[in-house]
């Protein structure tokens, strides 16, 4: 009997040193590997303000490279499936199959304005809206943020159509008929509405950038957040609705989890 | 007599006269020690210029192309490409199975942009008028790393990335250089993050082409100089690969440039330097280019080891003249002993016990010399070498590593012992025949 503890004893020296050995580092360089864990994945959809036009430089400043950037982990893939002028019925058609494709952990939606300036009505803004979410949420995203819409009635591009001269920047032109500032507020409000509705019957973060927005337009500042064209974000203006973006998914028990330590 | 009343007899006469024992003894060891740092200095040198040529890679290394081989260019060391060639899973494992190939290792490359937060290219550093300010267009390389050592890849600065990391990579000196950063600050560059954007080609409603980008981020681990591929920016295989297959989904009329081949090439590696060339003509007959600097590497192995035979004869010359002091020592020795050489033979030594004493004393002091000249011309290498890769590293290139064989330093003391026999011969043969009673008498 004692010589097999004697044996045992010896098998103990051996196999700690073995035992360390497996969970050491080997390799030139090798050091930890980090992709046991899927990356989180950041998909936007949006139109031209989420593909950064206005800005100085739309890879380095618009608003969902700046979030990217600055809100999510070093290890987030982020995938902008934007295009320029997008209604919310475009973006189902045009850019959902390519984000339900990617397995996204995050989306981002701001899909507004184009429709509010084609015509698009509230309800049927609300349901397009509710279709989009609904899939993605269903699709297995953690988090959708959904952007509303921001005052509009200080827009220069807006008082520009309003004053009755031509307007045409990138594809965009004045709505005919150009609404009126109240018509345009209510509209703006309706649209508030279903987006709120939207977001919370189906657990989507609704990222207020209108009530962000108001103390600009009360203190007459609101211009420094628009591009000199009159119409898009400045890089302030970028800037500003990254940090509203990173702050609502902070502010989600969900997204906690997510940003940036 | 006994081997070791010669010995003591020998080690009595070494110490009588200490002062020319020592001096014949130091002739013996510097000859030793030129010998042994010339061959270690022009061994060092052979490694490095074909370490140069195999570009930090194994000497048996062959660069394979994702184009076809052009007939009247084989057997080049770079021959121009043919057409391109797509290399994929089933011709990587067809070339694997090639008699004489020990190893593959494939090379994925994808395009990207390249931002720096941070920091500003340098004037000329921008791809052209249309390109943006602060955003570099250029190429991941992706490689397997952990056969990071069969790679031509040289690491100046830092370390490789992980083998599968997704989030770690190396930046080439070509790189820096496009943001003003020279050599000598390259280390500088590490620990910084950097964004990497695989680009696809789409076209939008309206039919306009468009691209959209995959964005990653990095943090820099390592400053490397690799000739795997063209790019500045060297990953682990699963991140240029997730780059590659997300531009390759693209539009093919948006983006004509995106290279189709899964591989970008692959490295092979032959099972010894005498076996690439078949390798090479195996591979070239699957149809795709191969390149490697044999006929280089074996030219200069040649004129190295013409070297080496020119300055070994050197070492060899410096140990004769330094014998022909030990046969000089010892023929005054035979001169000064006579009387007790005639002693010895006078109470029965025979010629081949005075023979043996005084060749014992010519094999010590050669073995003496040796063994401190061996020692000494280790220390002489590598001072050489410290003094070489301070101005190496002045000037940002990686410094040599010098190493003495041991078959070298073997060689030297008894090739020291052996010339010290030879030139004791003639003086102990002397000594030998010299009758007892007119050595006794004079």
């Amino acid at each position: 009997m004692s010589v097999y503890r004697h044996h045992l004893w010896y098998l103990g020296l051996v196999m700690v040193p073995l035992l360390s050995a497996c969970g050491a580092s080997s390799g030139a360089g090798s050091t930890t590997s980090t992709t046991s864990a899927k990356p989180t994945t950041y998909v936007a959809i949006g139109g031209s303000e989420s593909i950064g036009a206005g800005s100085t430089d739309p890879l380095l400043d618009g608003w969902t490279q700046v979030f990217y950037r600055t809100a999510l982990p070093q290890s987030t893939v982020f995938v902008n499936l934007s295009i320029p002028r997008s209604t919310t019925a475009e973006a189902i058609t045009d850019q959902l199959p390519e984000a339900l494709s990617l397995s996204p952990t995050i989306v981002t939606i701001w899909l507004n304005t184009t429709d509010l300036f084609s015509g698009v009505a509230p309800g049927s803004y609300g349901t397009l809206l509710y279709q989009l979410i609904s899939r993605l949420r269903h699709a297995g995203v953690t988090e959708v943020l959904v952007a509303n819409t921001p005052p509009l009635d200080q827009l220069p591009a807006y008082r520009s159509c309003l004053a009755g001269a031509p307007v045409d920047i990138r594809g965009f032109t004045c709505p005919n008929p150009v609404p009126s500032p109240a018509a345009l507020d209510a509209g703006v409000a309706a649209y508030n509405s279903v987006a709120a509705s939207d977001a919370s019957a189906l657990g989507a973060i609704l990222v207020d950038l209108h009530t962000a927005g108001l103390p600009a337009e009360q203190r007459g500042t609101e211009a420094s957040q628009v591009s000199t064209d009159g119409l898009d974000l400045s890089d302030a203006g970028h800037a500003q609705v990254a940090r509203l973006f990173a702050a609502a998914l902070a502010a989600s028990s969900r997204g906690r989890g997510l940003v940036r330590p | 007599m006994s081997w070791v009343d010669a010995l003591r007899l020998a080690a009595r006469s070494v110490l009588r006269r200490p002062g020319r024992a020592a001096l014949t003894i130091v002739a013996v060891a510097l000859a030793a020690a030129l010998f042994t740092a010339m061959l270690t200095m022009a061994g060092t040198a052979q490694g490095r210029v074909l370490n140069q040529l195999a570009k930090g890679g194994p000497l048996a290394g062959i660069q394979v192309a994702a184009a076809a081989a052009d007939p009247s260019q084989l057997g080049s060391d770079n021959p121009t490409q043919g057409p391109p060639k797509p290399i994929d899973n089933p011709a990587l494992v067809r070339i694997a199975h090639v008699r004489g190939v020990e190893t593959v290792l494939p090379i994925v490359t994808a395009q990207s942009l390249v931002i720096w937060p941070g920091h500003v290219l340098a004037p000329g550093g921008h791809g052209g008028p249309d390109d943006p300010r602060n955003i570099v267009f250029d190429e991941l390389v992706g490689v397997g790393l952990t056969h990071a050592n069969d790679l031509p890849i040289t690491v100046s600065a830092g370390r490789l990335p992980a083998s599968r990391s997704l989030t770690e990579v190396d930046v080439t000196p070509v790189l820096l250089a496009r943001y003003g950063i020279a050599t000598k600050h390259e280390a500088s560059a590490i620990g910084s993050v950097i964004e990497l954007g695989a680009p696809r080609g789409f076209r939008d409603p309206d039919g306009s082409p468009v691209f959209r980008s995959r964005w990653t981020e990095a943090k820099i681990v390592g400053v490397v100089t690799q000739q795997a591929g063209s790019g500045g920016v060297l990953t682990a295989l699963p991140l240029a690969q997730a780059s590659h297959n997300w531009t390759a989904a693209g539009d093919i009329t948006v983006d004509t440039d995106v290279p189709r081949s899964p591989y970008a090439g692959l490295f092979v590696i032959a099972k010894g330097l005498d076996q690439v060339p078949a390798v090479r003509a195996t591979i070239e007959s699957i149809g795709y280019s191969t390149s490697a600097p044999e006929n280089l590497i074996a030219t200069v192995q040649r004129y190295v080891h013409v070297v080496e035979i020119v300055l070994g004869g050197i070492g060899v010359i410096a140990l004769a003249i330094a014998s022909l002091g030990i046969a000089n020592a010892l023929l005054a020795a035979v001169r000064e002993r006579r009387r007790e050489i005639g002693i010895l033979k006078a109470v029965g030594a025979r010629d081949r016990d005075v023979l043996r004493t005084f060749l014992i004393e010519a094999g010590v002091m050669g073995a003496l010399g040796g063994l401190i000249g061996t020692i000494l011309g280790v220390f002489l290498a590598r001072l050489v070498a410290e003094v070489v890769n301070g101005y190496l590293t002045s000037q940002g290139l990686t410094g040599v590593h010098v190493g003495t064989p041991y078959l070298l330093g073997i060689i030297a003391v008894f090739g020291s012992v052996a010339l010290a026999l030879l030139a004791g011969t003639f003086p102990a043969r002397r000594a030998a025949r010299l009758p007892a009673r007119e050595a006794v008498e004079l």
